[in-house]
């Protein structure tokens, strides 16, 4: 009995956690258009727009969750990587870094491999993930399995405008995926279901969740990046490990949550050695947020001085 | 992926990110709690009156599941991965499994129909054997490799329990496995054991083939077990004192050949042949594969089993569909034979409602030293429909709410006299039918969900 005590304080925890998440998911959702249908309506609808400059910006703020619908209504342009229905939002300015998390769910064998395009404020790409960077996330009995995938980017000039769209190349590709049977098989011990994953088609259309989520709002962000400085790229190149579980052996010193002194400066050097400048970016941005000013100016006169 | 994607490794944004929920809550944090399980329950009546009867012909190992069950079961499970570098990594996982009659608001564990059983738990490393890439190294309680026929809750071989093992080495060829496991039990025999406390622990040695590519979408797997009561001397002298011969009873092997198919009609088939001897066999109940505490207990088992689900109609229409024949000759004459087939067709309506209809039969023959039940040939015949709405479409899809009637008809009384098991096997439930009835009818509501990332 004691023992059985003792779990409900973990347990009842991740069920408030989970709670929360499973309402919106389980919702019911739209009839999937199968792939080839989806295939056929892109090649049928005729390009929108000229350029990258004229595609319909819808701004957003730094919080917010969007469902995308990518359907035959969408609007389509050739992105130089083959046509795609998309969406394109302007990002919100003067507010710091944020965090981008877009999710793609595998139903009826077929997902949206989404491909995400950066662009400065003059509509020039400055950056793209593509699909074959996101993972495969299995299902749950809450959530179908699905690509998922997450990174900050800091908005202004040169990071003004995002585009989600799904390339040819993109849609060449498909996705092994965690049945559902194997799920269950799982979750309740069974053996493993002979056979191999079932793979999902990528297809022209399809739902996307965009989640934004700002990385410099007041609450508790100093603790975020000073709580375990061994995860950052301090040797030269080496990437962080990109498992969830830290080892238990690293010598990360469990440094205080509000780590009023953490050292932004040698992250920043650390990063910029390995190469990353929009961490180092990023981390400047922080420090200047969390009182440390002319951070900022003293990593562009480190940048300055990089170049020849 | 992305540099600055380690910004996001933190665990305190993770909260942040996983309060709002797009990605499952508590993704980023360093340890990353897996909450896992499975859950029933539901109400249900007897026409004519009083709580669900569920009808399980006596001397069956199983029934027909749907709108058949009687009782909440729940299983909760929490696990971690604990360490991850490169390849290696250490799992944790652990499950409680409770059980109630669903006969009221607050039903307590002293009840007879109530329960809370530790499952599971058992830390398992992967790649942490050198030279044996991918496999796993096990020990703890756990459920090993567990094979089932779902729509009638039937498991024919399952040695789970606590144990030690490693599984799914490569040998290029499939994949092999080894296990250890303990399950205990008490004597089988007439009272004769001076202590019944003092359980004899019975110990299973398994060892599995699985993988084996035979045919485009098919693999084969082998599986052999040999269990045996493991006595302590002292237990032995009293034995022999008492003038008990155990030298077969006690132990038993059981080997199982299984073949499954994938693109099979849109689903996937799976058969399998076993045959098992002595002491591993169960009289009643059902025989999984594992050494049952028993020591006088001799005969053999053949079993044959298929079952599969299909597509008849791409996303309209699904089935399961489940066939079993089982000969357990004893040879003190108390084992039966049991045939049982089954078929569930589901209509998918939409994306999530639909209407299920469950037909099963099971058949039992007793041998002529069978008491406990009708001694002679019985039958159950039962149909259910069921209206369901479910989280998407598809035979294993959870979340399901549905509402069932159940009809069942069989031969001879229903119980006896004394309302023990005749026709009807009395565990599965509430006993609400009459006597003498040779039919019964039940309706009810039911939820069923299955969880775990």
């Amino acid at each position: 009995m004691l023992r059985s005590y003792r779990l409900i304080v973990p347990l009842s925890t991740v069920l408030i956690a989970l709670a929360g998440c499973s309402t919106p998911l389980m919702a019911p959702h739209s009839p999937t258009l199968p792939a080839q249908e989806g295939q056929q309506a892109l090649a049928r609808t005729t390009d929108c727009c000229s350029s990258l400059a004229s595609l319909p910006y819808r701004p957003i703020t730094a919080e917010e969750t969007l469902t995308l619908n990518f359907t035959p209504q969408s609007p389509a342009h050739d992105f130089g990587d083959g046509k795609s229905f998309f969406q394109a939002f302007e990002l919100p300015r003067n507010n710091g870094p944020i965090a981008l998390s877009v999710s793609s769910s595998i139903r009826d064998g077929q997902v949206f491999a989404p491909t995400i395009l950066v662009l400065d404020a003059n509509f020039q790409p400055v950056r793209k993930v593509s699909s074959d960077s996101l993972k495969v996330r299995r299902p749950t009995g809450f959530t179908a399995a699905r690509l998922a995938g997450e990174f900050s980017l800091t908005p202004g000039a040169d990071a003004q405008y995002v585009v989600i769209y799904t390339s040819d190349e993109d849609r060449q590709a498909s996705t092994p995926y965690e049945s559902e049977e194997k799920a269950y098989a799982r979750v309740r011990g069974l053996a493993e279901p002979a056979g191999p994953d079932p793979r999902a088609t990528h297809a022209a259309t399809g739902e996307v969740s965009l989640e934004i989520a700002s990385l410099t709002r007041d609450t508790g962000m100093a603790p975020l990046l000073g709580s375990n400085p061994a995860q950052m790229p301090q040797t030269s190149g080496s990437r962080p490990q990109p498992s969830a579980a830290a080892p238990a052996t690293t010598t990360a010193p469990t440094t205080t949550t509000n780590a009023p002194d953490f050292d932004y400066r040698r992250m920043i050097d650390a990063a910029l050695k390995a190469g990353d400048v929009e961490l180092a970016l990023d981390l400047a941005e922080r420090a200047e947020r969390s009182g440390h000013p002319g951070t900022r100016a003293w990593l562009a006169e480190r940048l300055q001085a990089k170049k020849p | 992926m992305i540099a600055s994607q380690s910004v996001l490794r933190r665990p305190l944004l993770a909260a942040v990110i996983g309060a709002s929920c797009v990605m499952p809550a508590l993704a980023h944090a360093d340890i990353n709690p897996n909450f896992f399980g499975y859950a029933r329950s539901g109400i249900g009546s007897t026409s004519g009156g009083g709580s669900q009867t569920c009808f399980k012909s006596a001397g069956a190992p199983a029934k027909y599941r749907l709108g058949n069950e009687c009782e909440t079961y729940a299983e909760l499970g929490l696990g971690a991965q604990l360490y991850q570098q490169q390849d290696t990594s250490f799992d944790f996982a652990s499950r409680v499994a409770y059980v109630t009659a669903q006969d009221n608001d607050s039903e307590s564990l002293q009840d007879d129909d109530n329960d809370i059983a530790l499952r599971e738990m058992y830390v398992s490393g992967t790649n942490v054997v050198s030279g044996l890439s991918g496999a796993s190294l096990w020990a703890g309680k756990r459920f090993y490799k567990r094979h089932d026929i779902h729509m009638n809750d039937f498991y024919y071989w399952d040695v789970s329990g606590p144990g030690v093992g490693i599984s799914d080495i490569d040998v290029g060829t499939g994949k092999l496995s080894f296990a250890w496991t303990r399950s205990s039990g008490n004597d089988d025999g007439d009272g004769l054991f001076p202590d019944s406390g003092q359980q004899i622990s019975d110990d299973t040695v398994d060892a599995r083939w699985t993988d084996i590519p035979v045919n485009p979408g098919g693999t084969l797997q082998l599986g052999i077990d040999y269990g045996r009561s493991s006595l302590s001397k002292w237990q032995k002298d009293y034995y022999d004192d008492q003038g008990v011969n155990y030298d077969d009873g006690d132990k038993g092997w059981m080997g199982t050949i299984e073949h499954t198919q994938s693109d099979w009609f849109g689903g996937s088939n799976t058969f399998a042949v076993q045959y098992a001897t002595d002491g591993i066999i169960t009289r009643d109940g059902n025989a999984v594969g594992r050494g049952t505490g028993s020591l006088r207990q001799e005969g053999s088992m053949w079993r044959v089993l298929d079952s599969g689900q299909i597509w008849l109609a791409p996303d309209k229409l699904d089935m399961l569909y489940a066939l079993v024949y089982e000969d357990k000759d004893m040879d003190d004459n108390t084992g039966r034979k049991w045939f049982s087939a089954g078929v569930r067709p589901v209509y998918y309506w939409s994306d999530i409602m639909s209407t299920a209809v469950e037909l099963g039969y099971d058949r039992i023959e007793p041998q002529g030293g069978v008491n406990g039940y009708d001694s002679g040939d019985h039958h159950l015949t039962k149909l259910t429909l069921a209206q369901q709405w479910s989280a998407g479409r598809g035979a294993m899809i959870r979340p399901t709410i549905r509402l069932f009637a159940t009809y069942a008809q069989w031969n001879g009384d229903a119980y006896t006299d004394a309302r023990q098991a005749n026709s009807l096997d009395t565990g599965a439930g509430p006993n609400n039918v009459d006597i003498d009835d040779n039919n019964g009818l039940t309706f009810g509501a039911q939820m069923e969900v299955w969880w775990g990332s």
